[in-house]
Order: structure tokens, then C-alpha cells, then sequence
């Protein structure tokens, strides 16, 4: 951390003395920018090998080798990272770097059917080589037709076909940033900004525009030619039959100011066969004028956006070819500066990019902020003015709407007032061109007499020459009947032919006469034309002022829009920020609420526990009560067993004794029945007695019964009431537990806001710079890259040097010439990337998006991975090679010297303590197949994330 | 604008690393669909149960006299007849003898009008359900069809194309749905391009390096976690995975009866390998047979070319029902464009979009059904008159894809097909 601090001292005392003597820099300007809207004051700045492979990635289109790293490191200068800017920005490497990025974005790698992808790289280099501004690129760009000049210029015409509804898109995709499609049969239903009338305005350039084929040497091309433009009428797919009309203009801008001419006279070349037409007039050189003027924010903003998307990751206005109110940039004040001084330092794309590698948003760390806490805090003040200004820009936004709905119908009522005024000039000029067809005609058939005329001369005078001689002849020998019928057969002759011509002459008369009644038309016409005009002038010139207050009106409207939605994402990130404690907070606060339900669990628990005995104990009573109560039960039944046979044994004697009685009574007096009755009777009493006492044991048994049933009725209603005590405990329990769940649910909920804030912040803080952004490699980064890494391209480069110092050395005086130096770098850069751009294709179509769709989105796909895993190429190149990584991490000795050869080579740092034990443990477990272990290992790190991506 | 990868939802939270197969992850710019995530689910909701398509592109322009509407004994007629099929009352050319064995589970549609007799614009309109407009380029249906329908196996391709040539590599064909969704070609039924370890190493080592790779990831995405990186680590597990199910791309592997069912020629190979395919849930195969742009010879052409398709199809729609896939597998039979009523005087049939026909079978469409109606004598539809659009809208619908629902590109709303047209209601069950 000591060296980013100590360099962020360096650069502020750097930046302190440039304020004292110079108007402050581009980049200053874009910190100081920063720094005053920043929730977070001097954000980290990268480390400085972390530095050296962005700029080197962005500069150069490769990483750094491990020995520029190593070298950068131990360099102690203050102002190393500007110097090695500067470094990159000399190399040839730069300018591939920059016609790659042109090349893209101008064509989207459409396929090349009309120019070569050498010639147009080429035509690109040039420029680039020449420091050509992007103004001047675009304007030759814009107007190139295929013929004059370099042809290269054309293709962004030439292969997209030259369709008028192509162009209009792509020109105001990539060159305004407005992509306008949808705005095609109606205004735009998403976007409020892009109106109709942007499309047909900038489509009324584009259909002027048409390809005609052209003998250039000995062979036909495709040109782009261009008619003298027309207003083309529209009207909405949505509000049919109210026609508008479309001149040429601008995206938000006025109608083009055109010269009238009258029908034929729009020309300087007519358009014919296998010609270039010219007109007078030429709306896409009037369009390219103007777009490129630096007067035109939109011109001037998109480039400067996509340059800092370039640099940065990501643009100010994220979506490149979607500025609109809706899209805002992250920061408007600083798309407007950057606008500015794009435009006014000539659109120099060279010190612009350097201007942009100087900031400190550049240099800004790419990881995670480890303490974001002290920021969220200060951030709270800072939403809170933040969100005491929404409703005034919100109120502004709708007043700026609600004036642009005036304008926009006010100038419609204008338009509609013009609309049959240009019908009827349209009219006029119809007539006139056919008025004008008449006149030729007539100056046809004028000449055609005069010529039949001459021809007929042409026989009249020698005949009656001839005649005359003739006559003379016949004269001077009147004899010769034969000479004197010739004579007369001349005369004759010459007098028919005298009146034959006299009948062409007159003829010559007639169609003069004939032509000068079509030419009187025609100025009749031509009256009807002017009065037509005079009509239309007003309410043109009422219709422009409209569209002054319209244009007006729209500005004011995109920008307060913008502002607006700029403001709301500027509160939202500041809300991420301020989340950053709020749900910190909130764990907090739910890891209490946790431990103290937690606490009432335990003590739920222990109430549960502690309650078991009690239960244990009333479950016993009532088993005793129950058990007694058994016991009881049969003590009863036992009684009234016994009962019952006594009860038996008293019934059956007295059954005896009323028997012996009866036999008594038969034999009276018998003693020995007397004394049977007496003895019955004795134990009759004693039987009864016993019978009695039994009576009394059943009822005793029976009172013991009621008596235990009462006890056992006690003992399980005790139960009872101890059950659902302890049940009540065991909801208690069951409840606490399922408040502790429910609030580590919560937990869980708060930690995953928390971690969602913290994705959301983190890509907020990219925007807002305050953190870098990933920026996935290119398709030919990735080439050049691994080339690089893998020592291909050294190796081819060096050959490419010995050749050249073999075949045209640089004298010792042409080494001390920059300009010869750099001639000889472009040199040798140029044959080193011929010879291997031819690996160039398989990383087009495997990494980048398809032809003619934006080329700037990242995807991953399966076979990208396949490629790098399995294809042949890679597998080749990452083989051990004359000094190539792969042979220095095989020839280290030590472990550690392999992992630093690797780290330094692919990744473009030192490895941590942890990888070069990594490293080392890798090799080991390969034991004698360290080449084909280190082969493995470079192709690990280049098929990593920490590689694919700029960071 | 809000930012995908934290789009705030618990569920997509959770269901990240489910969709991450999917993610064209912003970058540059706010990319790959603002609503990769919402989005997704849409599509989760659409389509539930796994749904397949599998088209026939007749290249070149089949003659629907010499296959699915023929007009015997007319001007127009040609030589050959017309036969019975499964279905009573429905005829079609004694050149499909085997196919007409299959009618039960066919829908003939055979009013179909394009009104365009040029090669590659009818064939845009086929496969794109609109026309070509220079400033607007549309998905094929196979893209279409790969991010609507949720596939089974997200590591797999969901757009696959089957060529008797071809590089084996991706197409350009997703317009603005991105690469994710292009096609994968397999040319000469060969596997995709790279999906065997390279020879040099071993399995083991091949593994110790992968894992090597993640180790490395994980340290840097331990530093900062983002959805980019993380799609492109994931890539590379989508790949191994796809490594190991090499052989569902590998036709040889069929047993060879079938091969002998389906032909031994270069389209009964590729339509087996088109079954293989559906039943390891890939999500869309197209299959090309080439060639019908018949303008000399018509008929000689017909009865070879069709006697080929006739054998393959019908042992495929055979199996396809056999096997159970009826219900979930949309068919389609289309070409660019049918062929002329007049006979050229080199008994050639030329380009013609105003009266011709395509076949579909299964999922939600109606089973042994012929829908519209041309002519006497094939020269104009009489009834139930379809084009590029009503079809497109109906092969969606057919796999219970709502097809007035919209893609959102940067927040641009792009129809799944022409909003201006609708599907064909009689023939959807």
C-alpha cells in the first residue's frame, strides 16, 4: 500500500505545480470532476504491475513482458506511470492499436465486398500515422464516394450496400451515438428523445445517396454517388394521413438551409450511366460540415464516450450507441467537458487517450474496497442533499417536457400550413421539368428541320449550278437537242428542288415558331414555379422559426431529462452506499435478536428438562392410584365370591331344614329328628352369622372401591394438569426455536440484500469511478495477447529484424533520426503482423460478436472454451520455445523462480506466497515432466479469468 | 440503469448459478438483455416441460406437386400419381410411399404464399419468420427456439445445425440475441470443433490443469466476484461437460439396423443423428437435404431426391412417435419456396412462392390434418392461406412459446416474431 499512497502524494504535488503556471489539464479537470461529486474521497489507485498491464492492454493491445514489468518496479521515478504512457503511446503498436479500435467500430467486421481489409486497414493506418483528427476522418468518411480520393474511404458506405436505411442507422449509431431505428415509422415508443423526424431527416441525406458502378482502370467498381435531394413526405404508422415533410437534419437539430434550383439545373455532373452524378448541392457534404463542425454536442460526446469506453471499461453513457435521457451518462458534467475539449483540441484522438491514461480514475484499484463502513456513513448527508434535490429537477424535467409538447405541436401546425404550399411548388416543378422535356423536344425537332434543311442544300445549290451551266451550254449549241432536254431536265430539277426546299425552310419556320411557344410556356411555367416559391418562403421561414423554438425545446428537454435520470442514479448509488451500514446495522441488530432468542430457547429448554421429574412423579401417583384401585377391585370380587357361596351353603341348609321339618311333621315326637332340627338350626344361626359377616366384608370391599376410584380420579386429573403444563413448556420450546430459525432466516435474507448492495455498489462505484471496471480482452487482444505471452510474436519480430538489418541497415546516422527510428519500428511491426494476422480470424469468429451486430458486448460460450482448452493452436503456442515463458518456468531451478517466470509472464505480476507454493506443488507432483507440467501451467493461467480480462 | 448481475431478488440470487450458462454478462455496455435474469424466468414459465425442434430445410426448393399437395391428371399435374395415405381422404405423390404411412401424425399445410421467388430472401423468411431489411437483422428460429426453450442441460448447444459440409464451428445467426444462441454446425455429422482432450495429454493430466485453472479463478474472483468472470470460469465446466457427452453428437454409435431403416446416404445419417440429438434434449436441429432447385429434369430429380427423404423421414417420424417424443417435439418440413405449376420446356419446374406447401407433426399440432386448400391445378390458394409469419408465430406456439412476448435487448422490446401477424389457430390443439 506504501507505494500507491506515496504516488498519489507525488501526482497531487505535481498537479499543484501545473495549476500555478498552466490552465489545468484535461486530466486534472476530469479529477477535480470526480473529486467533487465522489462519495468517497481519494479512492485507492492500482498497484503499479496492475498499472503497467492496463496500460499496456489498452496502449499497446498486449500485456507487458515479465522483464518491462520487473524493470517498471524497480523504476523509482514519481512520474513513472506518465513516462510509461507516453512509452506506450510511441510505439507502433499504438497506432495498430488505434486502427483495430476505428476498424471496429466503423465497420463491425462486416464482411469486405467492395474494399479489401488491407486496403481499408491500411487508409486507416495513414491517417492514424498522420495524427488526422477523428473530425477530419469522419468528414472524409462521410463524404467519400469510391472515386475521388482514396477509394478505401467508401467502404463504410460501399459495404453496407449503400442502403439509405442502413446508413441512416449505423451513421447515427457510431457517429452521433442515437441509434434511431425504431424511430423509423413512427417516434420512438421507448424513447422519448428520438423523435421521427431525426430518422427521416438523416434518411433524407442518406436516400439522396445511391451506388452506381464506374471504369476505374480496367474494371467496373461500386461508387457511392449522390442525386440532388428532394423533400421526401412521411407520415407516422401510427397518426396516418398527416403527411410531414422531411429535410435534411441533423439528429435534434434544425432543417438543413438548401439552395432552390430549378428542375435540370441541379447539376454540375447529371447522373448517367456509369457516371458519378454531382449536384450543385450535396446534403451529405453539407451533413458532414456540419456534424463534424464542433458545434454538434452529439458528434463531439460520442466519440469522447467511446474513447473513454475504450480506456475505462465502460462509457460515461453506458449503452455507446444509446445516448438518450434514459441511458444518462454517470456523469454529465463530465460528458460535456469532455465533449468540449475533445472538439477543441481538433479532435485529436492521440492526446485525448492520453489525456484519459493520466487521470486518476484510471490508475484506480480494481478490488473490493475492504472498509466501505466509514464511506456509507458520510454518504447518508450526502443522499440526503442529494434527495432534497429531486423534486426540483423533477418539476424542471416536466416543465421542459411540457414546452417541448408546445414546440413540437406548434411546429407541427407550421409544418401542416407548408405541407400544400411544397405540394403545389412540387407541382409546379413537375410541370416545369415537363414544360423543360417540351422545350427539348421542340429544339430537337427545330434542329432536325434546319438539318434537313442543310441536307437538302446541299443537293439544291450544285444542281442548280449544274442547271445554269446547263442552260449556258445548251446555249452555246443550241443544236444538240440532247444537251437542251438535259437542260431543261436540270432546270426542271432545280426548281423542284428549289420548292422542296423552300417547304423545309418553312418547316424550319414552323417548328421555330413551335419551339418558341414551348420556351414562352416554359417561363410561364417558370413564373408559376417562382410564385409557387414565394409562397412557400413564408411559411418556410415561419416553419424554420418553429423549428428553432423546437430544437430549442428538445435541447432543454434531453438535457433536463438527462439531468434528471443522471441525479436518480447518482441518489440510487448514494443509497447503495448509505445501505452499506443500514444493513450492516441490521445484522447486527439481527445477530442480537438471534442470541437473545437464542437465550429464550435455552431457557424454554431448561423449563421443558426441569419439568420432567413432576411428570414423572404424577404418572407415578396415578399408576399407584390405578394399581390400588386394581387391588381393590379385586378385593371385591373376592368378597362377593365368598359371599355368594356362603350365601349358598345358608340356602341349601335351609333347604335341609325345611325338609326335616317337613318330615317331622310326618313323624312327631322322633327325637332323633328333633335333635337333626335342633342341629340345623344351630348351624343354621352360625351359617347366617358368617353370611353376615360376609355381607359386611363386600360392603367394606365395595367402600374400599369407591374410595380408590376417588384417589385415582385425583391422581389423573393431577396428571392431566402436569401433562399440559408440560406441554404448554414444550410449545413454549418448539416457539422459541421457531423464533430463532425465523430470525436466522432473516439473518440470512439481510446477509444476501447485503451481499446483492454490495455487487450493485461495487458495479455503481466502476461507474462512478471510483473503483476500475473488468474489461473483457478483445478478440484481437486475445491474439496479440497470447502471442505475446507465449513469445510467438518476439519470435517472429525478431526475425523480422534480423531480416531487415540484413537486407537495409540503419546506418549510425539513421539511428540517431526519430524519424527514420520510427519508420523503421513501423516497419517492423507492420511485416511481423502481416505474417501473423492470419491467426487473427480464428479469434474473430470465436470471440467476437457476428457481423454488422455491436461489438461491444462480452459473452462466454462454450466454444470459446473449447477453443482455448482443446484447440490446436494454443496448445502449440504454449509449448516450451526459445526463451517463451513455458522454457523459463521448465529451466528455473527453483520454485519459486518458476513461479515468479510464470506470474510475471502471463499474469503480469509477482505471484503471492500462496500461488508460488502452488507452483511449486504442481511441479513436484510431476516430478520428471516438468516441460509438460509447465506447459499445463502457462495454459492455466491463460485460460483464467485474471487473463481474459482487463482489470 | 440497473445493473443485471444485482438485480435484487432473492430467487435470482439463488437461481445465479442455474442461469450463469446463459449469461452474455455486461461489460462494455449494459449488455446481453437488461432482463437476462427476469427474462429467463419468463422463459422457465413459457416452456416447463422440455420441448424440441427439429426442421427440414428442403434446399433448393421441394416441389409441392411432386410431394404434399399433387394435382394428377391436371395441366400442371406432371407424371406422377397420387396415392392414399394413412388418413382417409388425404392424397399426396406416389414419391412418398412410406411417408404416406405416417400420415396420422402429419398436418399438411398446403396454402402456403410468400411472394418471394428469390433464393436467399425466401430463405431468410423461412427460417426468420420476416423479411430482410438492411437496417434490422432478426434471429433464425433455431436462436429463437435455444433462449425461449429452456433447455434440459444447459451445457449442451440449443441450436444445432446438420450439414453435409460446414466448419463445425458457430454461425451468425442470433442477430441480436448474441452468440450464446448461434448455431453450432456439425458438418459431416462430426462432433463440434475441439471437444476432444488434445492428444498430448493425459486424462490425468488434462484434470490437474483444469483444476489448476479453478484454483486460479477462485483467487481472483475471491478479490472481487463478478457476473463476467464468473460466466467465463463457468464456460470452461460447460465445456468439460460437453467433453464428456461428445458421443450424443457421435451417429455411429446408433445401432446400424437403424442406420439401414433411415438410409445409408448422407441425410438418412444426418436425420438418425437429428433423433440422436432431440433425445439427448438438445433443443433445436435443423437438417438440410439438398438439393431441389429443380429447373431442368423436375421429375427425374424428384424421384430420387424425394424417394431419399421419403425413407429417412418416415422412419423418423415413426420413432420420434414410437419413442414418446410426439407430444414435445415440433416437426416442420419447409423450403425457401415450392416450384412452378408450369412445366418448363426443359421439363423443369422454376421458383414459386404463391401456392406451395410445408408439413409439420407433433407437440401442440393437430395429428393427421391438411390444412388449406390450393386450386385445381395448383396455381393459386383457395383457402386458409398462410405466409413466413403466420408460420413462424406457429411453430413458437406449437412448443408453447407465447409468440407476441418480446425480447429485451438494452431495453429495446424485439418481438419473438412479426407483431403484425399471428400463428394459425385451426391447426394448434
Amino acid at each position: 500500500m506504501t507505494r500507491p499512497l506515496l504516488f498519489v502524494v507525488c501526482l497531487q504535488l505535481l498537479a499543484g505545480s501545473l495549476l500555478a503556471a498552466d490552465p489545468p489539464t484535461l486530466h486534472d479537470e476530469i479529477d477535480a470532476v470526480f473529486r467533487s461529486q465522489s462519495a468517497m474521497q481519494e479512492p485507492p489507485l492500482c498497484s503499479d504491475s496492475e498499472f503497467l498491464r492496463r496500460a499496456s492492454l489498452d496502449l499497446n493491445g498486449v500485456p507487458p513482458t515479465a522483464d518491462e514489468v520487473r524493470a517498471f518496479l524497480a523504476d523509482e521515478s514519481p512520474d513513472k506511470r506518465a513516462k510509461m504512457v507516453d512509452h506506450l503511446m510511441a510505439s507502433p503498436r499504438f497506432e495498430r492499436r488505434l486502427v483495430e479500435f476505428l476498424d471496429v467500430m466503423l465497420m463491425e467486421r462486416r464482411a469486405n465486398s467492395n474494399i479489401t481489409q488491407d486496403e481499408w486497414v491500411a487508409w486507416l493506418q495513414k491517417r492514424v500515422q498522420e495524427k488526422k483528427g477523428w473530425n477530419e476522418l469522419a468528414r472524409e468518411l462521410l463524404t467519400a464516394n469510391g472515386a475521388d480520393g482514396e477509394r478505401a474511404a467508401a467502404r463504410f458506405y460501399l459495404d453496407r450496400g449503400s442502403d439509405p436505411h442502413l446508413l441512416t442507422r449505423d451513421v447515427g449509431r457510431i457517429f452521433l451515438g442515437r441509434d434511431l431505428q425504431c424511430a423509423q415509422c413512427h417516434d420512438h415508443p421507448l424513447i422519448s428523445d428520438y423523435l421521427m423526424l431525426d430518422y427521416q431527416g438523416m434518411l433524407a441525406v442518406f436516400s439522396a445517396g445511391y451506388e452506381v458502378k464506374v471504369k476505374q482502370g480496367d474494371k467496373e467498381v461500386n461508387c457511392y454517388a449522390e442525386h440532388a435531394g428532394s423533400d421526401l413526405q412521411f407520415e407516422s404508422v401510427f397518426f396516418k394521413g398527416t403527411p410531414h415533410l422531411s429535410s435534411a437534419r441533423l439528429f435534434g437539430g434544425a432543417e438543413f438551409q438548401e439552395p432552390f434550383f430549378l428542375p435540370g439545373d441541379e447539376y454540375s455532373v447529371a447522373p448517367a450511366d456509369k457516371t458519378i452524378a454531382v449536384p450543385k448541392h450535396s446534403r451529405r457534404q453539407q451533413f458532414a460540415d456540419a456534424a463534424t463542425s464542433g458545434q454538434i454536442h452529439e458528434f463531439n460526446e460520442n466519440m469522447a464516450n467511446r474513447l473513454w469506453a475504450f480506456m475505462m471499461g465502460e462509457g460515461l453513457v453506458p449503452v455507446l450507441d444509446v445516448h438518450q435521457s434514459e441511458n444518462p451518462p454517470s456523469n454529465l458534467e463530465l460528458l460535456q467537458l469532455a465533449g468540449q475539449r475533445f472538439a477543441a483540441t481538433n479532435f485529436d484522438m492521440r492526446n485525448f487517450l492520453r489525456e484519459l491514461a493520466l487521470t486518476r480514475v484510471y490508475q484506480r484499484a480494481w478490488d473490493a474496497p475492504s472498509d466501505l463502513m466509514p464511506h456509507s456513513v458520510t454518504a447518508s448527508e450526502l443522499l440526503a442533499s442529494a434527495q432534497s434535490e429531486t423534486a426540483a429537477i423533477e418539476q424542471a424535467a416536466t416543465q421542459a417536457d411540457a414546452a417541448l409538447s408546445t414546440a413540437l405541436s406548434q411546429f407541427y401546425e407550421a409544418e401542416a400550413q407548408l405541407v400544400p404550399a411544397v405540394k403545389e411548388l412540387q407541382d409546379t416543378r413537375t410541370k416545369y421539368a415537363d414544360q423543360s422535356k417540351k422545350v427539348a423536344e421542340a429544339l430537337t425537332a427545330v434542329q432536325k428541320a434546319e438539318g434537313d434543311v442543310s441536307a437538302k442544300q446541299a443537293i439544291v445549290t450544285p444542281v442548280a449550278e449544274a442547271s445554269d451551266k446547263a442552260k449556258v451550254a445548251a446555249e452555246k449549241l443550241p443544236e444538240d437537242k440532247e444537251l437542251a432536254a438535259a437542260a431543261a431536265t436540270f432546270a426542271q430539277r432545280a426548281t423542284q428542288l428549289a420548292a422542296e426546299l423552300e417547304q423545309l425552310q418553312a418547316a424550319v419556320n414552323e417548328k421555330k415558331t413551335a419551339h418558341t411557344a414551348t420556351v414562352e410556356a416554359q417561363n410561364a411555367v417558370k413564373v408559376e414555379v417562382e410564385m409557387a416559391l414565394a409562397k412557400v418562403k413564408p411559411l418556410r421561414d415561419a416553419l424554420q422559426q418553429k423549428d428553432a423554438a423546437l430544437v430549442a425545446a428538445r435541447q432543454a428537454s434531453i438535457r433536463t431529462n438527462t439531468k434528471l435520470n443522471s441525479h436518480l442514479q447518482r441518489v440510487e448509488a448514494l443509497q447503495q452506499l448509505v445501505n452499506v451500514k443500514v444493513i450492516r446495522d441490521q445484522i447486527a441488530a439481527q445477530q442480537q435478536t438471534i442470541q437473545n432468542e437464542r437465550q429464550d430457547l435455552v431457557l424454554a429448554q431448561a423449563n421443558v428438562t426441569d419439568y420432567a421429574a413432576t411428570v414423572t412423579t404424577a404418572q407415578n401417583n396415578q399408576a399407584t392410584a390405578q394399581q390400588a384401585m386394581q387391588t381393590a377391585a379385586a378385593q371385591l370380587t373376592a368378597a362377593e365370591t365368598q359371599h355368594a357361596e356362603q350365601l349358598k351353603k345358608v340356602q341349601t341348609l335351609t333347604v335341609a331344614l325345611t325338609s326335616t321339618e317337613a318330615v317331622q311333621q310326618q313323624l312327631p315326637g322322633d327325637e332323633l329328628i328333633g335333635d337333626a332340627i335342633a342341629k340345623l338350626k344351630e348351624r343354621s344361626t352360625t351359617l347366617n352369622e358368617t353370611l353376615g359377616q360376609r355381607a359386611t366384608e363386600v360392603e367394606q370391599a365395595k367402600n374400599q372401591v369407591t374410595e380408590s376410584e376417588k384417589q385415582l380420579a385425583a391422581a389423573t386429573t393431577a396428571m392431566q394438569q402436569v401433562l399440559q403444563e408440560r406441554d404448554q413448556r414444550v410449545k413454549a420450546q418448539q416457539d422459541a426455536q421457531t423464533r430463532v430459525d425465523g430470525a436466522v432466516g432473516q439473518l440470512a435474507t439481510l446477509e444476501s440484500n447485503e451481499t446483492q448492495n454490495h455487487e450493485a455498489l461495487l458495479k455503481s462505484l466502476s461507474r462512478r469511478a471510483v473503483l476500475s471496471d473488468l474489461q473483457p480482452l478483445t478478440a484481437e487482444q486475445m491474439c496479440w495477447s497470447i502471442f505475446e505471452v507465449t513469445g510467438v510474436y518476439e519470435r517472429y519480430r525478431a526475425g523480422e529484424i534480423a531480416e531487415l538489418d540484413k537486407a537495409s541497415p540503419l546506418s549510425d546516422e539513421a539511428k540517431q533520426d526519430p524519424a527514420q527510428v520510427l519508420a523503421r519500428e513501423r516497419e517492423i511491426e507492420r511485416r511481423t503482423y502481416e505474417k501473423l494476422k492470419g491467426n487473427l480470424g480464428v479469434f474473430i469468429t470465436t470471440f467476437a460478436a457476428g457481423a454488422g451486430q455491436p461489438q461491444d458486448e462480452f459473452f462466454a460460450t462454450v466454444d470459446q472454451a473449447l477453443f482455448t482448452a482443446n484447440g490446436g493452436p494454443i496448445q502449440s503456442w504454449v509449448a516450451p520455445a526459445a526463451g517463451n515463458v513455458t522454457e523459463r518456468v521448465v529451466k528455473a531451478e527453483a520454485p519459486e523462480q518458476a513461479a515468479e517466470e510464470l506470474y510475471l509472464g502471463v499474469f503480469s505480476r509477482m505471484p503471492t506466497p500462496e500461488e508460488t507454493q502452488d507452483v511449486a506443488a504442481y511441479l513436484a507432483s510431476r516430478g520428471d515432466q516438468k516441460p509438460a507440467a509447465a506447459q499445463e501451467l502457462v495454459w492455466s493461467l491463460i485460460s483464467s479469468a485474471e487473463f481474459r480480462f482487463k482489470h | 440503469m440497473k445493473v443485471p448481475y444485482a438485480c435484487g431478488s432473492q430467487e435470482h440470487l439463488l437461481a445465479r448459478r442455474g442461469f450463469l450458462g446463459t449469461v452474455a454478462a455486461g461489460a462494455g455496455a449494459v449488455v446481453g438483455g437488461l432482463n437476462v435474469f427476469s427474462e429467463s424466468q419468463a422463459m422457465a414459465e413459457l416452456a416447463s416441460e422440455q420441448k424440441r425442434v427439429v426442421v427440414f430445410n428442403m434446399h433448393g426448393g421441394l416441389s409441392q406437386l411432386e410431394s404434399w399437395d399433387p394435382k394428377p391428371g391436371t395441366d400442371t399435374g406432371g407424371p406422377f400419381r397420387a396415392i392414399p395415405t394413412s388418413v382417409p381422404g388425404i392424397h399426396i405423390s406416389e414419391l412418398l410411399p412410406l411417408t404416406a404411412q405416417q400420415m396420422q401424425h402429419l398436418c399438411l399445410v398446403r396454402g402456403v404464399n410468400t411472394s418471394e421467388d428469390d433464393h436467399g430472401k425466401g430463405a431468410y423468411m423461412m427460417l426468420h419468420g420476416r423479411r430482410q431489411t438492411p437496417a434490422s437483422d432478426y434471429p433464425t428460429l433455431g436462436a429463437v427456439v435455444a433462449r425461449t426453450v429452456t433447455p434440459a442441460d444447459p451445457s449442451l448447444p440449443g441450436h444445432i445445425v446438420v450439414t453435409p459440409g460446414g466448419s463445425g464451428g458457430r454461425g451468425n445467426d442470433a442477430a441480436y440475441l448474441g452468440p450464446r444462441y448461434s448455431s453450432i454446425t456439425l458438418g459431416n455429422g462430426q462432433p463440434p470443433q475441439n471437444t476432444e482432450r488434445p492428444g498430448a495429454l493425459t486424462p490425468e493430466s488434462d484434470a490437474a490443469r483444469h483444476d489448476f485453472r479453478r484454483k486460479i479463478n477462485e483467487r481472483f474472483l475471491n478479490r472481487r466476484r463478478t457476473a463476467v468472470a464468473d460466466a467465463y470460469a463457468y464456460s470452461y465446466e460447460q465445456a468439460l461437460s460437453l467433453m464428456q457427452k461428445r458421443e450424443i453428437f457421435d451417429v455411429s454409435k446408433e445401432p446400424a439396423a437403424d442406420l439401414e431403416r433411415y438410409g445409408t446416404h448422407d441425410f438418412g445419417r444426418m436425420t438418425l443423428l437429428a433423433r440422436r440429438l432431440l433425445e439427448n434434449d438438445i433443443s433445436f436441429v435443423q437438417v438440410s437435404h439438398s438439393n431441389y432447385d429443380t429447373h431442368n429434369e423436375n421429375f427425374n430429380f424428384h424421384l430420387e431426391q424425394v424417394a431419399e427423404f421419403d425413407r429417412s423421414f418416415s422412419a423418423f417420424v415413426a420413432d420420434i412417435a414410437a419413442r414418446g417424443m410426439l407430444d414435445s417435439t415440433l416437426i416442420v418440413v419447409l423450403s425457401e419456396f415450392g416450384r412452378t405449376p408450369n412445366i418448363n420446356q426443359y421439363y423443369g419446374r422454376d421458383h414459386w412462392s404463391r401456392a406451395w406447401s410445408v408439413v409439420m407433426a407433433g407437440s401442440r399440432v393437430a395429428r393427421g390434418a391438411a390444412y388449406g386448400k390450393t386450386n385445381a391445378n395448383g396455381t393459386a390458394v383457395e383457402d386458409g392461406q398462410v405466409d413466413h409469419a403466420n408460420l413462424f408465430h406457429t411453430y413458437l406456439q406449437a412448443v408453447a412459446v407465447d409468440s407476441s412476448n418480446s425480447f429485451d435487448i438494452n431495453g429495446r422490446e424485439l418481438p419473438f416474431a412479426d407483431p403484425s401477424s399471428h400463428g394459425i389457430p385451426e391447426i394448434l390443439t
